[in-house]
């Protein structure tokens, strides 16, 4: 018999099946149900988004005559958009901060994580149609396919099956192929982005998010077929799956994430707030004090207008001095903020080694990255707000020094001057920006699938001897 | 002793069992170690505050001692005091950790602190671990568990029936019954000695006895409902396998779907709301308020006859004023995010009784201190010793007094008291004793059963 014509058979017999079909449209209907709740919550927040950005821009204008550097101290609020695949996969949504306050000497960080919020963390994950491809779809592969090669063992038909000419692998082919439908029809959800999509990109990436799901998917049902040729009876295929499963979907990731946290531990936020006080004060290298770096800059500033006093300055020294220290504190932040990124990158790094023992890490990591949200596209939005804050801060700072001449703190700005600054409107990167940085996650992925496809011919040479002998 | 014996064989006979028994010793040990290293990061994190915040003070008493000023202040200023509330490490962080890494254990006190400000800037540690979860010793009874006892009780009976050996079990033991009980009883003990184990040696490293015992009761207890279930279906089922699948497929239920779709039912019945919608608000209440300052620090001193004298000037009191007033304007917007806090919860314990694993999970971390409850005691508490704070230097600050050596040295210090009540552990402790001695009695109908007796 061909490849087709057993992969045929088995879907005949798998559809006579009344469980499997229960299985599968069960799955599908979760799926539905999963996505319309994450389409619903994602079209709110993305409403609270505008409508709050739009309020904050209302406000930042509607300040009355006022010095800039209380302007810059009232400073403007950024929010993060859910973006439209976060529907599909919420990715690290529920750990990362929503809203970043864009004020005067501080580069603070995101606030309001929903996790924060959330007064009932789920044992694993809240359902997300994600979890459904990453964590229910496999399952519902193994409960279909482990007796696919085991059971014909335990009947003896194996044999009998071989032995009538059929190649073993045309025959193990077949019976992957009959997998591969039924997962094709569990991948349907994985379509779902593709749908939500509301721009060009996020099309292309809901294309690479399906791609993804789908080698995940292929994986997975070649690995079903390897355990279950090599199986000596369908129990013992369905308890080594499931095994794996528990392992592989739900443990190592945990412990991967706890050896990543022992390998590069995340930065405390009191110490954090306390080195970057320190190097404010006396310099990174803890050697530049503040009173030191003021006088210098004032010998500096007089030396430059070739006046002797600071009275004489055309300009306000207290806004070049404010400048200055913005310009200082930005290095500060650059260091330290450029240090969590990369305690991030290392875990991330780790996280990869650990998926050398598990797909799951790795599909994870691909699909929050295609959605938009993981920690690589939170660093985008940070770095873009951090960009126009100290744009903004250069400009009130700028005026501060031009007109403020003799008047420094009791100044007062006309209003147009905080009006005609530009809107922060943020875009996320473009898949084709960051893809780069994925291209790890993807080589792992077809890694396994290498390896699978792989394990699956070895079995499907196992059974050729196995019948040979007989 | 000698069927203690003989079943200790049956159960750990061949490669698998003993390799499956090893694996939960090992996990046993991680959770454990797992546990004892939260604690360790907690109490270092804390004392760091502490440190802190005792250093900041010892300093600011010399720099009155010494007329020295540092920063903008003048040394002794009451607004220029700051004072660390920290969260001690939780009671039963060992055995259960619960969302607790995630949330902030300290706040800055000062006179300027506001309830919907008290913790910020707290995003630095990476959200990779977080996103993934912690193994934590209840993580691992709750959801592994479960499976080592699927493992040990599908083939109770439904072993002996697949190899027709029924009637030979039931000649030699006189009574099915009493096997099914023996053989129950026996393998139960082995999940049993693990969170024992466990238990004991949280007891050992540090957590206190009523702790380790309430997280042991409920553990002991879920697993016992998985034994009785298994056992039911293992006497029930034709054959070991069929046995297993329907287990399996239980654990899933249970275990795996039904927990996520609760979090998504709460999600979609009582959605989280969004903080944004609370910045905003806060965002105009202090536009408007910055520019009636001086307004507002002449209708406090008015309402505050005590502070007869006061100099009206000064931005450290405007400051002051503005926070109260932004404080008591936002206030209730605050209680409406409360408002929907609770009804999240409401809705989650509600939710919680349809599933024994989020129920147990929930009760574990309770104990433990790690879930939200002891996190919202702390904040009230930290709340509330902000307002001691303000108390104590209002006064100081509005008559334009500096503090002594010995005044800054006698500055309140914030002590967490730890909640009480075991209300909910008992009822859920009562929950699960009822639905297992449902299962038992159905399991006890299942054995009466003419054909199978």
């Amino acid at each position: 018999m061909s490849a087709l014509g057993t992969g045929a058979a088995e879907l005949r017999q798998a559809w006579r099946d009344g469980r499997a079909r229960t299985a599968l449209f069960a799955l599908l209907a979760l799926a539905a149900i999963t996505l319309a709740i994450g389409w619903q919550q994602q079209a709110r927040q993305e409403s609270d988004v505008a409508q709050a950005t739009a309020v904050d821009r209302r406000l930042w204008e509607g300040q009355a005559t006022r010095n800039p550097h209380s302007v810059a101290h009232f400073g403007q609020y950024a929010f993060k958009p859910a973006g439209a695949l976060s529907a599909f996969d919420p990715g690290l949504t529920p750990w990362l901060g929503t809203a970043l306050w864009m004020e005067a000497h501080y580069q603070n960080s995101a606030t309001y994580r929903p996790a924060e919020d959330q007064r009932d963390q789920p044992i694993l994950a809240t359902l997300s149609g994600a979890f459904v491809m990453q964590i229910l779809a496999p399952l519902v592969l193994i409960f279909m396919g482990f007796g696919l090669v085991a059971r014909e063992r335990e009947r003896q038909t194996l044999k009998l099956a071989l032995a009538s000419g059929a190649s073993p692998v045309a025959w193990l082919t077949g019976k992957f192929l009959a997998l591969a439908v039924v997962a094709a029809i569990l991948y349907l959800p994985a379509w779902a982005p593709v749908m939500l999509a509301d721009s060009d990109d996020a099309r292309q990436r809901a294309l690479y998010l399906a791609l993804a799901y789908g080698v995940f998917l292929l994986t997975i049902a070649a690995l079903i077929i390897a355990v279950s040729a090599r199986a000596g009876t369908a129990r013992g295929a369905l308890l080594t799956l499931l095994g794996g499963w528990v392992l592989m979907a739900l443990v190592l990731p945990r412990l991967g994430a706890t050896f990543a946290e022992e390998v590069a531990p995340s930065t405390d936020t009191g110490q954090f707030w306390r080195d970057v006080r320190a190097a404010l004060e006396g310099g990174i290298d803890g050697h530049s004090p503040a009173g030191a770096r003021e006088e210098a800059l004032l010998q500096e500033t007089l030396r430059q207008y070739g006046v002797a006093r600071e009275e004489d300055l055309p300009v306000s020294f207290a806004g070049i001095s404010m400048q200055a220290g913005e310009e200082h504190a930005n290095v500060v932040y650059d260091h330290f903020y450029g240090r969590l990124q990369q305690d991030e990158q290392r875990q991330r790094r780790v996280l990869r080694g650990v998926s050398l023992l598990t797909p799951w890490i790795t599909v994870r990591s691909l699909s929050a990255g295609m959605a938009g949200t993981d920690a690589e596209h939170h660093w985008h939005f940070v770095r873009a707000t951090e960009r126009y804050r100290r744009d903004l801060q250069r400009y009130l700072n700028g005026d501060f020094t031009q007109n403020a001449k003799g008047q420094d703190f009791d100044y007062q700005a006309d209003p147009r001057l905080w009006r005609e600054t530009a809107v922060f409107s943020y875009r996320a990167p473009r898949v084709g920006e960051v893809a780069r940085s994925y291209a790890p996650d993807a080589l792992l992925l077809l890694g396994w699938a290498t390896l699978a496809v792989v394990l699956m011919l070895s079995a499907a040479r196992t059974l050729g001897r196995e019948a040979s002998s007989s | 002793m000698s069927s203690l014996r003989l079943e200790f064989v049956q159960i750990t006979r061949g490669a698998l069992p003993r390799t499956i028994l090893a694996l939960f010793v090992a996990l046993t040990a991680y959770g454990l170690w797992a546990g004892v290293s939260e604690r360790a990061r907690w109490t270092d994190v804390v004392a760091a505050n502490r440190a802190q915040a005792e250093e900041a003070n010892a300093r600011e008493q010399e720099n009155i001692r010494l007329s020295r000023q540092e920063g903008f202040s003048p040394p002794g200023a009451p607004s220029a005091q700051l004072m660390d509330a920290s969260l001690p490490p939780a009671p039963g962080v060992i055995l259960a950790q619960g969302d607790a890494p995630l949330r902030p254990v300290t706040a800055w006190i000062s006179l300027f602190a506001r309830s919907d400000t008290l913790f910020r800037n707290t995003e630095t540690e990476s959200p990779l671990a977080a996103s993934l979860g912690v193994m934590d010793l209840s993580w691992i009874v709750i959801v592994l568990m479960p499976l080592l006892v699927i493992a040990l009780n599908h083939d109770l009976l439904s072993g002996d029936r697949d190899a027709a050996r029924l009637g030979l079990l039931r000649a030699q033991a006189g009574s099915l019954g009493r096997v099914v009980v023996h053989r129950l009883g026996l393998r139960f003990l082995l999940p049993g000695v693990f969170v024992t184990a466990a238990a004991i040696l949280a007891m050992a490293l540090g957590t206190a006895a009523f702790v380790a015992f309430a997280w042991w009761l409920i553990a002991t207890l879920y697993l016992a409902v998985w034994s009785l279930l298994a056992g039911w279906i293992g006497v029930c089922a034709q054959a070991a396998r069929s046995a297993a699948s329907i287990l399996l497929l239980a654990w899933l239920g249970f275990v795996v779907v039904l927990p996520a779709a609760i979090a998504l039912g709460i999600d979609w019945l009582s959605a989280t709301q969004s903080r944004v919608a609370q910045v905003v608000a806060t965002r105009e209440v202090q536009l408007d308020l910055q520019e009636r300052m001086s307004e507002l620090l002449d209708r406090y001193l008015v309402d505050h006859p005590e502070l007869v004298g006061a100099d009206a000037g000064g931005f450290a009191r405007s400051y002051f004023v503005a926070q109260r007033e932004t404080e008591s304007q936002v206030a209730p917007v605050m209680e409406k995010f409360a408002e929907a806090q609770r009804r999240r919860a409401r809705w989650h314990t509600r939710l919680a009784w349809l599933s024994p694993a989020t129920l147990a999970y929930g009760g574990m971390t309770r104990v433990a201190g790690t879930d939200s409850t002891r996190h919202d005691a702390f904040v009230a508490q930290a709340q509330a010793f902000a307002g001691t704070w303000r108390d104590h230097l209002r006064e100081h600050l509005f008559l334009g007094r500096t503090l002594t050596p010995d005044e800054a040295a006698s500055l309140p210090r914030f002590t967490f008291e730890e909640p009480r009540g075991i209300g909910h552990v008992s009822r859920l402790a009562g929950f699960l004793a009822l639905l297992g001695v449902m299962l038992a009695v159905l399991l006890r109908g299942e054995i009466m059963d003419d054909e199978l007796r």
